[in-house]
């Protein structure tokens, strides 16, 4: 079976470049003629992992991406500080985002809440002081 | 005669001066050009008419599709269309000596959009405040802007400004009114517009769009500068001429705010919103609304885009330099200082009732603004990369592609042979 997949380095703290893993995954999934509900999905979801990469990570981040024919796979993998209570972390406007982020507009807790709302099946692990893997999946059919 | 290319709608390649150089193919915001044989050729259908290959080309030999300036002057009724911009590229004229030295070139009408932008402007505000749409709405008075959502984030159709472009109500009304006046038939009138770009130039759109009476057509603002700058000289030296109103009801000289709608923020520095961004230039535009698909600005309310550097005074077909446009702008605005001239009730007669159009589907807008490269699947996804993987990777452009990702893809699609990469072509 046929499958495409790319991995993309997000670098901590680089808000200027944060997005542009999800804007490649999203030309790629353009030029399929995915429907453009699955392209939105996919992309939010792409960025708010980004984004925590880029606010939470302790060291540069992976964004991986995989495109079979039935499924969308994106993991998004980091080693940072861990969520320490995964539950608690996705509800709406929960944050851990510093002062100084949250004066840059970002850090509203909206990150994991966003991803469980979008993706069609979502994983997270995550171990404290070393590092979150979230993985999510998406139907290309919509 | 010189050989030229003739490509869908927007430019015109003349092949005679053409170094093969590649500058067009890698500056084309679509992809839409290679250089084949040493000549630049447009692949159909992907053209927007940005205009960004007439600047970049160092030969100067890429232009709007031709047209002849001075045709007008053979037409019984010529009725000129003047978008805001044009007052910029005279910073010591007021805009009414701009207005009569158009009429003084032959033009029976001319008539000053901005009167409409401004209606349109508050038509917007109240859509945005009371009827929630997705923020943040995006402007839809760039024609380049429309067809890149079109062409390449489909996605944000629901975003774009419901509220109908003034262009589409503006010529339809003035060009009744005129009729009336002149006691003549709607296809009696020739309808011309003054461009800053090429966007209108083409046929595409008024060819799809079959509705009006008329043909209208577009003279770019630099194709006429000479002649109008002399009849406006003459016009200020002397003492005696003064604007003569014919007595047309849109017949009004911008106010300052209008003037503002040429640089980018002018339109949304004048919808009073909250949160509002304005992005100008190609990149820009196309990186932000990348952006915009990410949900990154769903807390702004509205968006302007130019595709053009700076807004329109960037339009490849102006005559004055874009900045020194730009403080011109700033200088006439300032110097009119007259506030918006349209009553309630011509709000009202305009706006207020069907200021929303019947929803536009996504089909449609297509239709209208928007060419689609045919879908691919998977499996040519994968050899696209595989073959990706085998080239340089320099983007030397050799090949006629503008990079290397596109030459992978064009090979795949079958539009050109691997042999055309000079490093595989030479086992490097």
């Amino acid at each position: 079976m046929a499958s495409l997949s790319r991995t993309f380095r997000i670098q901590k703290r680089d808000f200027t470049n944060a997005g542009n893993a999800s804007i490649s995954v999203k030309k790629l999934l353009k030029s399929l003629n995915l429907s453009a509900c699955v392209i939105r999905k996919v992309s939010i979801c792409g960025y708010e992992g980004e984004m925590n990469v880029v606010m939470h990570a302790a060291t540069d981040g992976i964004l991986a991406f995989e495109l079979t024919e039935k499924k969308i796979f994106l993991t998004v993998s980091d080693e940072g500080p861990g969520i320490e209570d995964i539950e608690t972390a996705m509800q709406k406007g929960y944050s851990t985002a510093s002062d100084e982020f949250r004066e840059m507009g970002f850090g509203a807790g909206m990150g994991l809440h966003n991803i469980r709302e979008n993706a069609d099946s979502l994983h997270i692990d995550s171990t404290l002081g070393a590092g979150t893997v979230i993985r999510m999946e998406f139907n290309p059919g919509g | 005669m010189a050989d030229t290319n003739t490509i869908p709608c927007y430019v015109l390649v003349n092949s005679d001066n053409c170094t093969g150089c590649g500058a067009c193919a890698k500056s084309c915001p679509t992809r839409a050009i290679r250089i084949k044989n040493g000549k630049s050729i447009h692949l159909t259908d992907s053209c927007i008419g940005c205009g960004e290959c007439i600047r970049v080309c160092p030969q100067g030999c890429i232009t709007p599709a031709p047209f002849d300036p001075g045709a007008f002057k053979k037409e019984k009724h010529p009725v000129l269309f003047v978008a805001p911009v044009l007052y910029s590229q005279f910073p010591d004229a007021r805009p009414r000596d701009v207005l009569t030295g158009l009429r003084r070139m032959g033009f029976q009408y001319v008539v000053d959009m901005s009167y409409f932008f401004e209606m349109f402007q508050w038509a917007t505000r109240r859509f945005i405040r009371e009827k929630a749409p997705e923020l943040p709405v995006l402007s839809t008075m760039c024609p380049v802007v429309m067809r890149l959502v079109a062409f390449k984030y489909p996605g944000l159709f629901g975003h774009l400004n419901q509220v109908l472009r003034p262009v589409s109500i503006i010529v339809k009304e003035a060009a009744a009114l005129i009729a009336r006046k002149e006691g003549v038939r709607l296809s009696d009138l020739s309808i011309f517009y003054l461009n800053p770009c090429p966007t209108k130039m083409g046929i595409k759109e008024s060819a799809r769009l079959k509705q009006s009476p008329y043909i209208s057509r577009s003279i770019g603002i630099n194709q006429i500068y000479p002649e109008l700058k002399k009849h406006i000289t003459d016009i200020m030296e002397s003492d005696t001429v003064d604007y003569v109103e014919t007595g047309f009801e849109f017949e009004h000289p911008p106010c300052s705010e209008g003037i503002l709608w040429s640089i980018c923020g002018g339109e949304s520095a004048g919808l009073k919103l909250d949160k509002t961004l304005a992005v100008s230039g190609l990149e820009e535009t196309m990186l932000y609304l990348e952006k915009t698909e990410l949900d990154i600005f769903k807390d702004f309310s509205f968006i302007e885009f130019r595709a053009c550097r700076e807004g329109c005074v960037g339009g490849s077909l102006c005559a004055m330099d874009k900045y020194v446009a730009k403080s011109a702008v700033h200088k006439i605005s300032g110097r009119i200082n007259r506030s918006k001239n349209f009553s309630k009730e011509i709000k009202n007669r305009f706006y207020e009732q069907k200021w929303i159009p019947d929803k536009k589907t996504t089909e449609q807008m297509e239709k209208i603004f928007g060419g689609k490269k045919k879908p691919l699947s998977i499996r040519s996804l994968t050899r696209i990369d595989a073959l990706y993987g085998k080239l340089p990777g320099y983007n030397c452009s050799a090949c006629g592609a503008p990079d290397c990702y596109a030459f992978a893809e064009d090979v795949i699609r079958r539009r050109c042979k691997l042999a055309d990469c000079i490093f595989i072509k030479g086992g490097n």
